[in-house]
């Protein structure tokens, strides 16, 4: 047992891990590898521990806090890997491996189809607010939590994040049907 | 393919598409993980704020040093002192040197007619007559003219980009929220114009109405519009007159008793990629009156 809870509350926060850890941990997996979704689910619950006195009492908004809470971490991830991608390319114009770094974390299963390929070419914003309505099927309310928007501005932002995924959808199974594209593939 | 068809295959895309497979780790051996991680930080931000008071005050000493011999140099050059005239180094004076506090929020009142808020500050107009504040963005500032019952901001041209192409704004209106939004509707009719079904909305906490609007023309003008009246008239004199608002988003909301509408208008080439940033300072909006 723990020798002492420096923060919060032991019980309320033992109950939200158990009953929370999985979708956490499922919320980080889909936006990156296995390793860092363990690392970044660790996080998520360091800074719900310390901040459990402002945690929701309502499970669904508290899911929708540890999202928010998760969000951010996954964004600190995002922008490292991004960095370590440019300082890669760097290196790698200098002959020196891209191996010899640590893995892009985001995003990088070698699966290219083309409803990925579409969802990629929109903003990170929009590809998030997509994955919380369809991948974790929230409501708006707890999208707006996640995101800290208005419940009505996250409805607008869906609304257009659908229309752009589709609009991207439809261009890209356009072009890949056409004689250039199959026989260059694309670029 | 559809939307519907599209937003399919994006849900199945869902790498984890199940979280019945995700093992639980036994929660006391979890919470001791966390406990060493949580020590582990604490002792990397102890160590970090140590790393920066030195910094800080090494920063401090470089600033003082380099303020004395500049005082020296300038003093020197203008021959107030000879070689002989300078006094030992420990009579010397050294200047204190204050670093001033991050601003956490600021909070302005954009001058009408001119000037830009400072990006990220709090701001609001100080005639508009139904007080809300807003944060103002890079490339926002306040279009000429307002007055107590309308207020326009508009997105100052990137270099090289097209000039107005985009604005928001608010302005109060005598008609309820559902007058206004039937006299909309007889507008869009007459003019040929589309209208989306307006659905229930809130701009901050008032509650109203929102639409979206295309193919309007900029030069109506009909005296039972008031509203849009007042639009055409902002136009007359500024540049975005010629370019024109070819869709909008408007929220009609009732704030207190007062109808007010808060929209946005941009070229349907940039909408898009202007609406996420107008719905920013839409979203920012707060009805209260602040000093």
């Amino acid at each position: 047992m723990l020798r002492e809870m420096p923060y919060g509350d032991d019980r309320r926060f033992a109950a939200l891990y158990e009953s929370q850890y999985r979708k956490v941990f499922a919320y980080c997996r889909r936006r990156t590898n296995g390793d860092v979704a363990e690392d970044t689910t660790a996080e998520v619950f360091l800074v719900a521990w310390r901040r459990i006195d402002d945690c929701p009492a309502d499970e669904q908004m508290a899911v929708a806090w540890l999202y928010g809470i998760a969000y951010r971490k996954i964004g600190h991830v995002w922008r490292g890997s991004a960095r370590r991608k440019r300082l890669a390319e760097k290196l790698s114009a200098l002959g020196v491996s891209p191996q010899d770094l640590p893995d892009d974390v985001f995003l990088t299963r070698s699966d290219t189809s083309l409803i990925r390929r579409a969802a990629s070419r929109l903003r990170p914003e929009d590809q998030e607010i997509l994955r919380l309505a369809l991948w974790e099927e929230l409501p708006h309310r707890q999208i707006a939590t996640v995101l800290g928007l208005s419940v009505d501005a996250s409805k607008q932002r869906l609304a257009r994040a659908k229309k752009r995924l589709t609009a991207e959808f439809n261009a890209l199974e356009a072009r890949s049907s056409t004689p250039v594209a199959r026989e260059g593939g694309e670029s | 393919m559809t939307e519907e068809q599209v937003l399919q295959l994006f849900a199945e895309d869902n790498p984890v598409p199940s979280i019945d497979d995700i093992d639980l780790p036994v929660t006391s051996i979890y919470l001791e993980t966390l406990e060493k991680r949580s020590d582990a930080m604490l002792t990397e931000q102890t160590e970090t704020k140590e790393i920066a008071e030195k910094s800080s005050q090494l920063r401090l000493a470089v600033a003082a040093s380099a303020a004395v011999v500049i005082g020296l140099l300038a003093l020197f050059m203008s021959g107030i002192w000879s070689r002989d005239d300078i006094p030992p180094v420990n009579e010397v004076t050294t200047t204190s040197v204050s670093i001033p506090e991050p601003r956490v929020e600021e909070f302005e009142a954009i001058p009408e007619w001119l000037g830009l808020a400072s990006a990220g500050t709090r701001a609001r107009s100080p005639i508009f007559d139904v007080p809300f504040s807003f944060v103002a963005e890079e490339l926002w500032g306040p279009n000429e003219p307002n007055d107590g019952s309308s207020f326009i901001l508009v997105r100052q041209p990137v270099a090289g980009g097209t000039p107005m192409p985009v604005a928001v704004g608010a302005f109060t209106t005598e008609h309820t929220v559902e007058e206004l939004i039937g006299q909309y509707e007889d507008l869009h009719d007459l003019m040929g114009a589309q209208m989306s079904a307006p659905e229930e909305a809130a701009v901050g906490s008032a509650r109203g109405m929102t639409f979206e609007s295309r193919g309007l023309p900029w030069t109506v003008e009909d005296p039972q519009l008031v509203p849009l009246v007042r639009w055409i008239e902002f136009g007359a004199n500024s540049s975005y007159q010629t370019v024109g608002a070819e869709r909008g988003q408007l929220f009609v909301v009732d704030v207190e008793g007062r109808t007010v509408v808060v929209a946005y208008w941009a070229l349907e080439s940039v909408f898009d990629d202007f609406a996420d940033e107008a719905l920013d300072f839409i979203d920012s909006i707060e009805w209260r009156d602040l000093p």
